[in-house]
């Protein structure tokens, strides 16, 4: 073989070896982060078309399995009537929202939910949550029932608030979600609106645990 | 035995006979203004029975003063004698009475000539005719003919050759032993056809210059082989340089292959956090990674890149060792000697002597010139 092949030939391997990780680094670009509903605070990232790496450390390679683990909580809501729901929220992708009975059937949740627990009815509410977290608010009459978005179903509201914030190491602050502390059925209830049941006071929770546990106030990432 | 040969053999001879003090030549004298005739001196056919057939471009260059009405004449003999082929004088070398032969012959070589004539004239004794020496040689500085004489004597016709020869061992009682008989006109006739096919089939030269013939060709070392009747040789040529492609194809494509998968990889891995994913300046949870998972990770990279580039240096080392040729420069003259042997052998020659020669040299360093073979 002449000195000309094998010069050809190593500059064949130099050139490959010099092009191949732009091609493929061309290949594997990220996208934006997208705001799961499982999990407060729950973000996910999808690299080219096998790697979906999540900010709590699950890196999945099925785009299905991340999609689910992103907006369909793995833990079922047992209903009355022996069945169950696996309810998802997609409400941070298209505002939609949708309940899996154990038979595969699909419903809408806030539908399935109600009927499952056999309530009147059930409304998503995210206002006293942060990063598109929920939870579900259900009535039958003058009776109450919160359902968080795992399954667990609460009495009280503030149990259900405390699984759809995320306290988190960064800066947060407890912020008034109602502009009148009138908006409330009792200012007593809320620490923000006791002293004046006027523009709630927020401040006076010093602390994340306080904050989530007064209905005018939410505990926000600064 | 060549006809340069014979013929320097011829001049030898007669520049032996030169009186000492005119062929140690200390310092070359200036010759009187006086005419003198070179024309009988220099005749056509003795100036030129040295040049053989093939007519070589010839310079004459007179190099002492004094020397160049000798050396016009020698010239014009060149020229008449028709076997020479540009006859030119020494004009365009400058000034070379202070130059010894071989600055001469440094300065004559550049032209497009294939003999160079250095021509010196000495003055005689009082009454007596000057003589001169004029000194052939190659471009390389190799003599090819030495003449000497003196101004209105002609030159003489050439003899036989007079070499010193070192003859094959014989028992001294050779000495004084008959004469040997006369050579046949047919075996004389034989001898030199012998010599020349000899002469056409010899071999010569060195590994990457290998010549056959006088004064040879050039041959590539498949036809080498073919002269030295090894076809053995041609055949593991080419079994040698299919092995040599397997190699360079398999080491090249395995270790080009891993070298660059290896080193596509460990700089995708170094540069993995540049593109790697973002979750924000807020994000809540941090548990994330912000590289780019890749097939292959960084340790295993640097592993094929390392056995890759162990496989390149390897070819190279073994293309390297293993030539196409299983003969090289240190076989090359084994096997030239051997084969120029043989071929006398076959031809029915006598094995080339080793010879000593003896040739005047004049200038810086006066005095005879030994050249030997053996």
């Amino acid at each position: 073989m002449g000195r000309l092949k094998i010069f050809s030939l190593f500059f064949g391997v130099g050139l490959v070896s010099a092009l191949a990780p732009m091609l493929v680094g061309g290949c594997t670009q990220c996208e934006e982060f997208r705001e799961c509903t499982t999990k407060p605070g729950l973000r996910y990232v999808e690299c080219g078309n096998t790697q979906h790496e999540f900010n709590d450390g699950v890196s999945v390679e099925d785009e299905d399995i991340a999609w689910d683990y992103c907006y369909c909580n793995s833990s079922r809501l047992q209903c009355e009537n022996g069945s169950s729901l696996r309810m998802c929220n997609y409400m941070t992708v298209d505002g939609s929202t949708a309940a899996q009975y154990n038979d595969g059937t699909v419903a809408e949740l806030t539908t399935a939910v109600a009927g499952c627990l056999e309530y009147t009815g059930c409304a998503i509410e995210t206002a006293r949550c942060n990063y598109g977290s929920w939870y579900l608010n259900c009535s039958r009459g003058e009776e109450r029932a919160f359902v968080s978005g795992a399954g667990a179903v609460f009495k009280d509201e503030k149990n259900a608030v405390d699984t759809c914030v995320a306290r988190g190491p960064g800066g947060f602050l407890c912020t008034p979600i109602i502009s009148d502390c009138e908006d409330l059925d009792s200012c007593a209830s809320s620490k923000a609106c006791s002293e004046f049941c006027s523009k709630p006071a927020c401040f006076n929770n010093k602390n994340a645990a306080s904050c989530i546990a007064d209905p005018a106030c939410r505990w926000t990432p600064q | 035995m060549t006809a340069p040969r014979t013929l320097l053999a011829a001049a030898l001879s007669t520049a032996l006979a030169l009186p000492a003090p005119a062929l140690a030549a200390p310092a070359p004298v200036p010759v009187a203004a006086a005419p003198v005739d070179w024309s009988s001196t220099f005749t056509p056919a003795g100036a030129s029975a040295h040049l053989g057939d093939k007519k070589p471009n010839v310079i004459v260059i007179a190099a002492n003063p004094g020397s160049q009405a000798a050396s016009a004449v020698f010239r014009s003999a060149l020229t008449a004698s028709r076997k020479a082929g540009v006859v030119i004088d020494g004009q365009a070398l400058g000034a070379v009475e202070s130059l010894d032969d071989r600055a001469i012959i440094d300065r004559a070589k550049v032209l497009p000539v294939q003999q160079i004539v250095i021509v010196r004239v000495f003055e005689g004794s009082p009454g007596d005719p000057p003589s001169f020496i004029a000194m052939g040689y190659g471009t390389d500085g190799t003599v090819s003919v030495a003449l000497s004489g003196t101004a209105g004597v002609p030159l003489p016709e050439p003899e036989m050759p007079t070499e010193v020869s070192v003859p094959d061992a014989v028992p001294d009682t050779a000495e004084e032993g008959p004469k040997e008989p006369e050579e046949s006109d047919e075996a004389k006739r034989a001898r030199e056809a012998a010599e020349q096919e000899y002469a056409a089939k010899r071999l010569d030269g060195t590994w990457g210059a290998l010549r056959q013939g006088t004064p040879g060709t050039s041959i590539t070392p498949m036809q080498f082989y073919a002269a030295i009747g090894r076809d053995d040789l041609a055949r593991q040529v080419d079994r040698r340089k299919k092995t040599r492609l397997g190699v360079a194809l398999g080491g090249g494509i395995a270790g080009g292959g891993l070298l660059a998968v290896g080193l596509t990889f460990l700089i995708l891995n170094a540069t993995a956090a540049q593109n790697g994913p973002d979750f924000g300046a807020d994000d809540p949870l941090r548990g994330g990674t912000d590289r780019i998972r890749y097939p292959l990770s960084m340790p295993v990279s640097g592993t094929l890149l390392g056995v890759g580039a162990a496989l390149l240096i390897g070819m190279g080392v073994f293309l390297g060792v293993y030539k196409a040729h299983p003969v090289g420069r240190r076989e090359v003259p084994g096997l030239i000697d051997r084969h120029n042997r043989e071929l006398r052998q076959k031809l029915g020659l006598a094995g080339e002597t080793a010879s000593v020669r003896l040739a005047p040299s004049l200038g810086a360093s006066n005095g005879l010139v030994l050249i030997g073979r053996f």
